[in-house]
């Protein structure tokens, strides 16, 4: 290992910190949006606290908001991923129902 | 020229064998694409044993051969660009006397990752590859660092026998 081989750490972690940074950066959002494979079926303010049982082709994912955070209580999917997802708020972030084709975006 | 031919075939069959093997090892199974990079172990050996050019075209080699056999077109496009990225990078910094075989070992670990990262964003929508950017520059500079010290004492080995013949 040679002195100049630092750089390429430094510069390495530099770009890790600044993409963390950008990620924990990221305000709240306003809106959760919701999908049914690609088509946008429903827009609800992030603000209200509401619970909103979504109807699919293959079964059904309860959503809720609360608390200016939306996640999914209930689903009849296989794997329950989506269920398990943590809470989402921040711009940008997502809770995906792959069984279902379903997901929910935080704009 | 023959005996050329056989130790690139060899060396090839290696960095295969080293892909697969590696496979059969999951080393982080939470966050998808950590990997140690065994397959690199073997391109960044032959950049110091032999060139740049037999490192590039067991590199090539290694990817269409496996992507037939053992997954489809869009892994073949992940490693192309992560190998592309790596291979250029390491050959930049390895023309540069001021850094070491780690320092060259670790540009190849981390641009590897670059590569893929660059076609899942391209795929999946950068918005959705933005959580992984940071364990994977930093997985790629470990891997890196790993394989690097891997070389350094495979290299001592090997050097007098290869060298020679």
């Amino acid at each position: 290992m040679k002195k100049a081989d630092g750089i390429i750490i430094a510069v390495t972690l530099l770009v890790a910190v600044f993409f963390l940074a950008m990620i924990w950066g990221r305000g709240n959002g306003q809106t959760v949006v919701l999908f049914d494979d690609e088509t946008e079926i429903g827009r609800y303010p992030l603000a209200i606290d509401r619970t909103i049982r979504v109807e699919l082709e293959d079964g059904y994912n309860t959503v809720v908001i609360s608390e200016g955070t939306v996640s999914v209580s209930e689903a009849d999917c296989a794997n329950q991923v989506c269920v398990h997802t943590p809470a989402a708020r921040r711009v940008g972030d997502t809770v995906v129902c792959l069984p279902h084709r379903f997901y929910i975006v935080i704009k | 020229m023959n005996k050329r031919l056989a130790r690139m075939a060899m060396l090839l069959a290696l960095a295969v064998i080293m892909g697969y093997l590696e496979a059969l090892i999951p080393v982080a199974p939470a966050i998808p694409g950590i990997k140690l990079g065994l397959a690199n172990f073997v391109i960044v050996l032959v950049m110091y044993l032999f060139s740049i050019r037999e490192a590039a075209v067991i590199s090539v080699l290694r990817i269409i051969l496996v992507g037939f056999l053992l997954s489809n077109m869009t892994m073949i496009l992940y490693s192309f660009s992560g190998a592309v990225l790596s291979l250029t990078m390491m050959a930049l910094i390895k023309r540069n006397p001021h850094f070491s075989l780690y320092g060259v070992s670790m540009a190849g670990g981390v641009m590897h990752n670059v590569g893929q990262l660059l076609v899942a964003g391209a795929l999946m929508g950068f918005q959705a590859i933005l959580w992984y950017v940071p364990f994977l520059l930093g997985a790629g500079l470990l891997a890196g660092l790993l394989i690097g010290f891997l070389v350094s004492i495979s290299y001592r080995r090997l050097e007098r026998y290869i060298l020679k013949s």
